[in-house]
């Protein structure tokens, strides 16, 4: 059951865009989200569509793949385009009761699907395509300068990288116990909501106890090994931008400006 | 009644780059009333064959059958294979819910809707099947209890749903020399006395050379050797080769045939090796 979670799955082949230097990747991811509510137009969206395809192509990563981290969020996708659809004002093209659809509530509905597709498949082919690890590693550096006001940067990221970690083990560790309670006759999938929630007991209180004995054993060996916080501390893999960087960099402008030049030219 | 596999192949995440072939072509027959041992190295495939077993994992290719039932056919039936073929897995302390232990063990029972006389009369026996003294027990946190006990508890809560065949994947992994004599004394008792068919899977061939009737050794996701201890442990060479120790007393007596002691190559116990080098030096001084 927890075999086609793709959000946070880094997919390890070697790929230009695995190479990226992960702030590169995480400010592009951030300008592409802006992007992607820049655009106005159809011709927007194949623009964005085209720079997609030479990224996904470029990383190696399966569409498959990458259509499939869609999955979680379609309810999300599918509301929004109902709510659209139904409460924008404008000409009535079709009525039903109190409700009415309009011809620019279709197209707002369909421009928000259209980006809120384009946006998850965006920002998880970040995720794809880089290790939690460096992930973190690279929101840290970026988070560095906020420093100054009091953002304890490197223990958020810390934090983070110590989260992104477990869950895998604390998803094996769910499928284990999952699999000892239902070799016990455990049902967990009838019943009704309510006893589908107490069946997870017998579920939950081993997770809970398993992940508060991690936490308890990671703790002191970070503490046998002189773990003290960011200060001070230095990294074992340097961030280097390097050449691909730079080509990507190249890459990402000529989308940018394509994307400014058509919404303001037409 | 057995236990049949006939043909399985498993491949786990089919169609990413994690695809890996962990059972392939395996074929076994566990029959009722046996004492089986399957030894097998990390990632050899034991842990994946025994969830076929209860219907846990279904193969992806082949079937398994439990008493001529084909597992994965009917749904329905899944809870009545599994409560015929009881899986005790590997670390079952971790799987300990409930406030007390008796509440704990029948946690199986009360899922097989059986009645509360019937529950509390499993549970206690149980519990008494693997050296507990019910009455100090039943009302004790399972969280207060030592991890060898603790273990035993676990053990007990399958034991409670009765199965025909117990399935117990290294029951002592990570106890003490005395735990696990007292897990695999007791496990032999139950054995002896209720007549349960036990398959063990173990990676070490010490514990298990003693206890079962016949081993099947796993290497790779495929069957490499199959017999009685005996015939296993006589080919030391071959078992050292897919990195699985034999029991000490197996590598002296090697050693010794290999330096023209004339003694017999398929000993298990320290006894019979002490017998077998007596009668040896007896003859030389003679």
């Amino acid at each position: 059951m927890f075999k086609n979670l793709t959000i946070g799955q880094h997919y390890p082949v070697e790929s230009p865009v695995h190479h990226l230097d992960p702030r590169v990747k995480i400010l592009m991811t951030i300008i592409f989200i802006i992007s992607v509510f820049f655009i106005e137009r159809l011709t927007g969206i194949l623009i964005v569509l085209a720079f997609l395809t030479i990224a996904i192509t470029a990383s190696k990563v399966p569409v498959k793949f990458v259509i499939k981290g869609l999955r979680p969020i379609l309810m999300i996708i599918i509301i929004t385009f109902i709510i659209n659809l139904l409460m924008t004002p404008g000409n009535v093209i079709f009525r039903i009761g109190f409700l009415s659809i309009t011809e620019e509530g279709l197209r707002q509905a369909g421009f928000m699907a259209v980006r809120l597709t384009l946006l998850i498949m965006g920002t998880s082919l970040l995720t794809l395509t880089t290790s939690p690890i460096l992930l973190t590693d690279g929101i840290e550096s970026l988070l560095k300068p906020f420093k100054k006001f009091g953002l304890p940067a490197h223990e958020l990221a810390m934090m983070m990288t110590i989260a992104l970690r477990f869950i895998p083990t604390l998803m094996e560790e769910t499928e284990k116990i999952m699999k000892a309670q239902k070799s016990r006759g455990a049902d967990f999938e009838s019943g009704n909501i309510v006893s589908r929630a107490k069946n997870l007991v017998p579920l939950l209180v081993p997770l809970f106890i398993s992940a508060f004995r991690r936490a308890d054993e990671l703790a002191m060996a970070m503490e046998a090994r002189c773990y003290r916080g960011g200060d001070n501390r230095t990294r074992m893999r340097q961030m280097v931008i390097g050449k691909v960087d730079y080509a990507a960099i190249a890459v990402f402008s000529v989308y940018m400006v394509a994307i400014v030049l058509f919404r303001i030219l037409w | 009644m057995s236990i049949t596999a006939e043909n399985i192949k498993y491949v786990y995440s089919e169609g990413t780059p994690f695809r890996t072939l962990a059972l392939d072509n395996v074929n076994i027959t566990i029959n009722q009333g046996e004492f089986v041992g399957i030894i097998g190295h990390t990632g050899s495939g034991k842990s994946t064959l025994i969830q076929l077993m209860n219907g846990l994992e279904l193969p992806t290719e082949g079937q398994v059958k439990v008493n001529d039932t084909i597992i994965g056919e009917d749904k329905k039936k899944l809870k009545l294979i599994r409560q015929t073929v009881g899986l005790v897995f590997q670390y079952p302390e971790y799987q300990l819910f409930e406030e007390t232990v008796e509440k704990d063990v029948a946690f199986g029972p009360i899922n097989l809707n059986l009645s509360q006389e019937e529950v509390d009369l499993r549970v206690k026996e149980a519990l008494e099947s693997v050296g507990f003294n019910y009455k100090k027990i039943k009302d004790v946190s399972p969280f207060e209890l030592s991890g060898g006990q603790k273990r035993r508890v676990a053990i007990a809560g399958v034991l409670a749903m009765k199965p025909d065949y117990l399935i117990l994947d290294e029951p002592t992994a990570g106890l003490d020399p005395a735990g696990r004599n007292e897990i695999f004394q007791q496990i032999k008792k139950l054995h002896e006395k209720s007549n349960v068919t036990v398959v063990l899977v173990s990676h070490s061939m010490e514990d298990i050379a003693k206890l079962v009737d016949r081993v099947i050794v796993l290497s790779k996701g495929k069957i490499h050797m199959e017999g009685t201890p005996k015939e296993i442990y006589s080919q030391a060479e071959e078992l050292e080769k897919i990195g699985l120790g034999i029991p000490q007393i197996a590598s002296i007596v090697k050693e010794l045939r290999n330096r023209g002691f004339n003694i017999r190559p398929d000993i298990l116990t320290v006894e019979e090796a002490k017998e077998e080098i007596l009668k040896e030096v007896r003859r030389r001084n003679v």
